[in-house]
């Protein structure tokens, strides 16, 4: 048996029920959720990667739902697009429809195309920054910005609360340039 | 944990007690051990995403590098490879095997790792077990056969017209690891136990060439599949050590040799020969061998610096850091201070610079602010002056990735690996030329500079930029006056690497876009 085989086993036993849970914060499906999951444990076991423990097997499968979920999305991108007008559609019709559906925040979740979906877990979820939602999900920081904003803004019309989706004001004043050096 | 943090933690401990992790893994642990182990043998043999740009495996000098005269499938290959049957003149332990077709090939299901031996006899290919038991292969119509391994992974076997000589491929988006038998394994199927003395028959090589004229060989582990050093041959023959796995380090060599002590005790000699690299196990090493050492050049001395001059002209290319492992680190694109462009406009592949629009200084701010969910909280400031919006393509068939996003006023750097997740960087950007020459750069911290993505081009993104020339910096030495005559000029950069693997890239690409009006 391979090294990495006991700590996959592992992982698969006994965290899988929260990563499932987490992909499908993301997904809003089951049965997606569990294809992204096992995508993402095909991709951070895949690397290389000699894990000592399952803790951090977990970090970095974890770490690595988000970027298969983008990278999924980017490969049937042309179809997502209808896809995503449709579901932005459903959402505000929700709204009128059911109140009790649009207060659950899966629905309001899935109310959102899959990019600014991905944006919003890891932004109110994980906490992470604009440049760290960034760099997870290969976007630039300009980008990140935009989906939080515009995702906060058909949030707070679906969840009926004010959304303040970014640690500042959006503002096109230059950010931090990674291509800027001294 | 803001409010909506906090109901999406609710919804996941909801959906954590639901689902069950336990009846994930009973349906498809086998599944996915299967895909790490596939991946991880394609890894090592380097045929993995942007690695599969070229194997390096190629006999030199006394010794047998490993893998010589490999064959590896992979999904990827459409093509058969022509492999021989040929024992390598190797002075590595003669082939253990008692096989009815003569020195074998070892066809090596990575999901298990049983290998199962080929051969030819006459025009017919045959297959059997360690042991010797016949396996039983599926004819096809055209005279081949498939070898259909325990993974349910299969492989393709065409015989030859001349005794010896097949094709081995693999098909049905599986991947299979074709090995010289004798080198590979003894006759109880156990991998071969390197001596001192011996060539490394338990790493593998996997080497890529730069744009740049560089070579760089990593050498992998087979039994885990991690990198244990890697080895760069800069365009001017020198040859630096990049990457030390943990444990591993350099041993100083009088004679310039590259000498790495391993965890175990055992040395391993590296050598760079024409297009190969080769490996020896030395012995055990005598004394400490703690050393600090990370970098070592071996012979001549590498050039001082990446940068490009103007003399350097369109091939200048940066040289990337040979280390996989550095963080984030960031490669200046060359079209910095003094570069010098060849033409009007070029790519060095995959990403092109493509039409530019002029706009009038509202229409550029309009574009900008038009772009957020809430225009009115964007403020942006323009001179007045037009403002160019340029398109940037890339090549949709790149690594499969689709690229493009609001990235910045960036320079088009590249970026190193080492966050345990591939790395993709683009970047784009303008910068003044006189005379074909870059005079001013764009300075990062002068506002209102921005780009975006454009919502129509999936493999693209539009460069803009309002008050261009204020946002740019002086090169040193050059008088202001020359702006008046400074053509702007888009460049443009893109490069993948993963983690731990080869840099694909950077590519770059440029067009002098011309002045308002001219479009």
């Amino acid at each position: 048996m391979a090294r990495w085989e006991p700590i996959l086993d592992e992982v698969m036993r006994t965290r899988s029920a929260r990563l499932l849970a987490y992909a499908r914060l993301l997904t809003g499906d089951d049965a997606e959720a569990q294809d992204v999951l096992q995508d993402a444990l095909v991709r951070a076991f895949s690397r290389g990667r000699a894990f000592d423990n399952a803790n951090l097997a977990e970090a970095y499968v974890r770490k690595a739902i988000p970027s298969v979920f983008i990278d999924g999305i980017r490969k049937r991108r042309a179809a997502e697009r209808a896809h995503d007008k449709d579901v932005v559609l459903g959402g505000h019709h929700v709204l009128d429809a059911d109140r009790e559906v649009v207060l659950d925040v899966r629905a309001a979740l899935a109310a959102l195309p899959p990019q600014e979906r991905a944006c919003v877990v890891l932004r109110f979820y994980d906490d992470l920054t604009v440049p760290q939602i960034a760099a997870q999900l290969k976007l630039a920081e300009g980008t990140v910005k935009r989906y939080l904003s515009d995702a906060s803004g058909r949030l707070a019309r679906i969840l009926g609360e004010r959304i303040d989706a970014s640690e500042e004001a959006v503002s096109v004043v230059v950010p931090a340039s990674r291509g800027a050096r001294s | 944990m803001s409010g909506l943090g906090l109901r999406l933690d609710a919804a996941l401990e909801e959906d954590e007690l639901r689902l069950s992790g336990v009846q994930f893994a009973n349906d498809r642990f086998d599944s996915v051990r299967g895909r790490i182990a596939r991946r991880r043998a394609a890894r090592a043999a380097g045929m993995g995403g942007a690695s599969a740009l070229g194997i390096g495996a190629v006999a030199v000098g006394a010794w047998q590098v490993p893998w010589v005269g490999l064959v590896y499938g992979t999904s990827d290959a459409q093509a058969p490879v022509v492999c021989t049957t040929t024992t390598p003149e190797a002075e590595g332990p003669p082939a253990p095997l008692t096989s009815p077709e003569g020195a074998p090939l070892a066809v090596v299901d990575t999901a298990t790792w049983t290998p199962f031996f080929v051969g030819q006899k006459g025009t017919t290919v045959h297959a059997w077990t360690h042991d010797g038991v016949p396996v039983p292969l599926e004819p096809r119509a055209d005279g081949s056969a498939t070898l259909t391994l325990p993974s349910g992974a299969t492989a393709l076997l065409v015989p030859g017209a001349i005794e010896g000589e097949f094709e081995v491929s693999d098909f049905d988006d599986k991947i299979v690891m074709v090995l010289p038998a004798q080198d590979y394994i003894d006759a109880a199927g156990t991998p071969n136990e390197p001596e001192p003395g011996t060539a490394a028959t338990d790493l593998a090589v996997t080497g890529t060439d730069g744009i740049d004229g560089s070579r760089t060989w990593t050498v992998i582990r087979l039994s885990d599949g991690t990198p244990l050093v890697s080895v760069t041959r800069q365009a001017d023959g020198a040859t630096v050590v990049g990457y030390l796995s943990a444990g591993a380090s350099l041993v100083p060599s009088e004679a310039g040799d590259i000498l790495v002590a391993l965890e175990d005790g055992r040395t391993l000699s590296v050598a760079v020969a024409g297009e190969a690299l080769s490996l020896l196990y030395l012995g055990k090493e005598e004394g400490g061998t703690e050393t600090s050492v990370t970098c070592v050049t071996v012979t001549p001395e590498p050039s001082e610096s990446p940068s490009a001059s103007p003399s350097d002209a369109v091939g200048a290319l940066p040289t990337l850091s040979p280390d996989p492992r550095a963080t984030a680190s960031e490669v200046s694109s060359p079209f910095q201070c003094d570069y010098v462009f060849a033409g009007t406009e070029g790519s060095t592949g995959v990403v092109t610079v493509g039409d530019t629009t002029w706009l009038s200084s509202q229409e550029g701010v309009d574009t900008i602010r038009s772009f957020y969910a809430d225009p009115d909280s964007v403020s942006v400031n323009a001179s007045g002056d037009d403002v160019p919006i340029t398109k940037v393509h890339f090549d949709p068939d790149w690594h499969g990735l689709e690229l493009g996003g609001a990235t910045g006023p960036y320079d088009p750097a590249i970026m190193g690996g080492g966050d345990g997740a591939d790395s993709v960087s683009e970047g784009a950007m303008y910068v003044l030329a006189a005379n074909d020459v870059v005079v001013a750069t764009y300075d990062g911290a002068a506002p209102n500079h921005e780009q975006y993505i454009d919502r129509d081009e999936i493999l693209g993104l539009d460069l803009i930029a309002v008050n261009l020339r204020d946002g740019m910096t002086l090169c040193d030495g050059v008088d202001e006056g020359v702006l008046d005559d400074a053509e702007v000029v888009a460049v443009a950069g893109v490069s993948v690497s993963e983690w731990l693997g080869p840099v694909d890239g950077p590519y770059y690409g440029w067009r002098f876009i011309g002045e308002p009006g001219d479009s």
